[in-house]
Formats: C-alpha cells, structure tokens, sequence
C-alpha cells in the first residue's frame, strides 16, 4: 500500500491535506482510500463563552 | 501594467519630493532595479508568506491590491479593467500592481507550464514565491521549492499571517507530533525528515535562514495573537515575535520583525515595510514601546488556566500607526468628523441616513462602543476600498459603525465588550 500526500492544498483558504492510498492493480494502481484532512484548529466555541453576545458579531466574522 | 524601467524611474523623479525621497534614494532605487537580476524572478525580491491559525482575511485585502489578469499581450490594456497606466497614483501602485503574475505563477515556476506569450510579461517588484490561497503549485513541489529559496543565496522576506500556537511548540519540544496548525509537510533540518509541520516549527525555520531579510507578521493574528489568542482558547495562541524571542529563544530575531496589525490590516500598510526595503534596504523606523502580549495557558503551579504575560516591543510602522509626531494624529478623535456632532448616539439602529445631522447615526457613536479613542492606525486618512484612482472612499466609523480597536494589542478581549462605550462620551 503505497500513500500519496498533497500538503499542502493551493488555492483554498486555510489549511489542508489530501491522502491517498493506492495498491497495485494490474499494471495501475487502485485507490483503496482517500482522506481530506482538515489541518487547522482554533476552538472559536470556546472562546466565545463567557462574552456579551453582541461580541459574536465582531468575532465570528474571523472565522 | 506595462511600464519601463525609464517610466517608473521618470515618475519617481517626478513624485520625490511626495513621497520624501531624495536623490540618493532614487539612485539606489536605479541600482535596486538593475541588481535583481534573476531571471525566475523577474527582477523582485522574494516573499514566502506562510499562514498560521488565521482566517484568510489579510490575504483578501491584499489582493485588493494585486490584480490576477495580468497585462500579457503587453499593449498595456488589461482585461476588463481597462489602462492601469493612468491610474497609477503613487510608488506603491506600481510596487504591488506589477506583481500580479507571480500570483498566477504561484512563485515564477517556469516548468509549470507556462505559456509562450509570457516572454512579453511586465517586471514585478514582489515576486510572492508561496501563498497557499493564490500559487499554482500544491504539496511537495511547493515545500521543495521553499525549501530551495531557504538554503539559496538571494534576500527573502518571511511573510506570515494567522496566530502561532504554542501548544504546538510545546508538544513538538516534548516530542510528540503538533496538532494545531500543520502547514505542510516538508524538513526543517531537526532531523524528522520529511513530516507534518506545525506553523510554528515553519516559521521559525524560515526566520532562522540566512538569507531572511525579515519576517513581516500580517495582522493583528501574527502580530499579538489577535482572536485566536482570546481568552479561553485551547491552543495558546500568541503572535510571531512573542513565539520566537520568548518561546523559542531567538533574541537575535527581534530587529528583523515587523508587526503589521490590523483585523484586516489595510494593504497598504502591509506592502509598506516590504516596499520601504525595496526603496531604501532597511526595514521602516517602527514603534518600539512596549506592551503586553498575553497568552492563555494552563497554569503549571495550580492547573487553572491563566494568562502568561509578556513585555514585547510593538514594533509597527510609525508612518502608520505613530502618534502626532509621526502622522499628525495619535486616535480618531482627534480628525473624526463626528467629533463636533450634535449629540451621542445611543443606538446603532435608530433612524435613517438623510445627512443633515439630525440622524443619531450620524452622531458621535462614543456610548455605544467606538474604540477610536484608542486607535491607532491612519484609518480616518487613509479610508478604505480605495480604487485605483485613490479616491478616499470609507472608512468603519465613516458607515456609522463603531471602531473595533483591530489594530492594537489587546484586540478582542481588550476592546470587548465591543457594544457597550463610555456613557458620557467625555
């Protein structure tokens, strides 16, 4: 089982990854699984608690 | 845009004296155009902008500056958007505008299958070698190639956006891999090989390379931890210089870094250390005082979670964010157009814009949150969505809304709750 890595992804915003694997077929290959990896991760949930509701407004548009 | 040499080098001539230049530096300019001589590169210096924990917003507003269609039959006409040529206002303009094909290119890849017409593309001042949103390339061809420009000979700048998370440096420090904000997969010589990447491991890479000029952080993120960093955040997110002068342990480093904040900064305060480098080989005079960069940890002595607070300078611009002795202001009220309204507004939502100055929107918005007596960018001058032409177009508190504050350190928490103001508007 042979992995092909794409990391990073262009021409997206944010950060990702794409897996593949592949076995020999034949005289191809197979791809027996595929991932898309989210690489990024800040908790907004988190750091809303606590906060004036109104502060939603500001800060989510940074999501 | 299509320009010559001579042209650009007759406008600046022309615009010296606006600009603050003097002969000298024009002559250096001169010699500037003619040292970049790599032909992948067209003739620019090379800036490797690498994101952290950020949201994309800087990148947006500097491709508001940039334009993707470049000008390849070179008549000087670009498509859809008619001659650049006459629109050219000022150095930047032509800094940024000629940079426009690099973005295309994803970084002047010529085995990337470059068209033949592209013999006729016009000189770029900024050849942005990797930008995850905009280059051509993916994955590993990408990682090589900065790893390439990292070991090579010519001067880069390291350009980040987005927060650095510590908790990431930590558990790379304890051996175990990062989990917060992989950037790519390449080796930064620690001896892993080829692994997943935490920004922070990247960055720090890159900053410690020979040939970095300096490292520019874009944003409020990059520069002090921004929103990310706020309060109750599971990552410690901090910004670029408290990472590594503090964190990682290179003092050595601080002179180098450039802070660009803003939520989104403007671009033209982003392009302005790289094009002040550009026109003069040094970074801008910056405000060094210092102010208190915060990062949200579990505390080792008692396991509760707590802020770790360190002194760093601001280092940002003085043009830009200077106080009356740098751009004749120090907040927005000192030139806000509301300063001598007839009343305060108390609510955001009341009435409707008719512009006589009897609409509560049009009044001072001081009790309903405005941080604009803390502001300290040149917003209120500058304004927002400018065309090419630079007609001040708006600004936050110009659509009766209130500042932010998305400039200074403290930003969110700081500035929060963003809603509620002085009541007395004293």
């Amino acid at each position: 089982m042979a992995q092909l890595n794409i990391d990073p992804v262009n021409r997206i915003e944010g950060h990702q990854q794409w897996v593949l694997n592949h076995n020999a077929s034949g005289s191809g290959r197979i791809v027996t699984k595929a991932y898309v990896k989210g690489m990024m991760f800040r908790g907004f949930e988190r750091i809303l608690e606590g906060r004036d509701p109104r502060d939603a407004i500001i800060i989510c548009g940074r999501i | 845009m299509n320009i010559t040499r001579r042209q650009f080098l007759q406008y600046c001539t022309a615009s010296a004296a606006a600009l603050g230049l003097s002969q000298l530096d024009l002559l250096k300019l001169e010699k500037a155009l003619a040292a970049y001589g790599d032909p992948n590169c067209y003739g620019a210096p090379h800036v490797i902008w690498f994101q952290g924990q950020s949201c994309g917003g800087c990148t947006l507003s500097i491709l508001n500056r940039m334009r993707i269609d470049a000008d390849l039959t070179g008549d000087g006409v670009w498509p859809g958007i008619g001659p650049m040529g006459n629109y050219v206002q000022d150095v930047v303009d032509l800094l940024v505008g000629d940079a426009v094909g690099h973005l295309a290119l994803g970084g002047a890849r010529t085995d990337v299958g470059a068209p033949d017409n592209w013999g006729a593309f016009p000189k770029g001042y900024i050849c942005l070698d990797y930008q995850t949103e905009v280059m051509a390339g993916a994955g590993d061809i990408m990682m090589d190639y900065v790893t390439s420009l990292r070991g090579g000979t010519e001067p880069y700048f390291l350009a980040v956006s987005g927060a650095m998370p510590i908790g990431d440096h930590k558990r790379v420090v304890a051996g175990r891999p990062p989990r917060f904000c992989i950037s790519g997969s390449l080796d930064t010589d620690d001896g892993d090989g080829v692994r997943e990447r935490s920004i922070t491991e990247i960055v720090e890479w890159l900053a410690l390379g020979s040939s970095c000029a300096g490292v520019v952080s874009f944003g409020t993120c990059a520069s002090y931890g921004g929103i990310p960093a706020g309060k109750r955040n599971l990552t410690q997110a901090t910004g670029v210089y408290n990472m590594l002068v503090n964190y990682q342990k290179h003092p050595e480093l601080a002179a180098k870094i450039v802070n660009v904040p803003g939520c989104a900064p403007h671009p033209d305060w982003m392009i302005f250390p790289i094009a002040y480098f550009i026109l003069t080989g040094t970074l801008p005079p910056l405000d060094t005082t210092g102010a208190q960069n915060k990062v949200w940890r579990k505390r080792k002595t008692d396991g509760k979670y707590a802020w770790a607070r360190f002194e760093n300078p601001l280092n940002r611009a003085r043009a830009i964010y200077g106080g009356e002795a740098d751009k004749g202001y120090a907040n927005f009220c000192q030139v806000c157009p509301k300063k001598s309204a007839v009343d305060f507004c108390e609510d955001l939502g009341a009435g409707a814009g008719d512009g006589d100055g009897t609409n509560p929107k049009e009044w001072c918005t001081r009790p309903v949150g405005c941080n604009g007596q803390y502001a300290s960018p040149d917003c209120p001058t500058r304004r927002w969505n400018n065309f090419d032409d630079h007609t001040r177009n708006n600004w936050c508190v110009g659509v009766n809304y209130v500042c932010q504050g998305c400039a200074e350190v403290d930003f969110p928490d700081g500035r929060s709750p963003f809603f509620e103001g002085v009541k007395n508007g004293s």
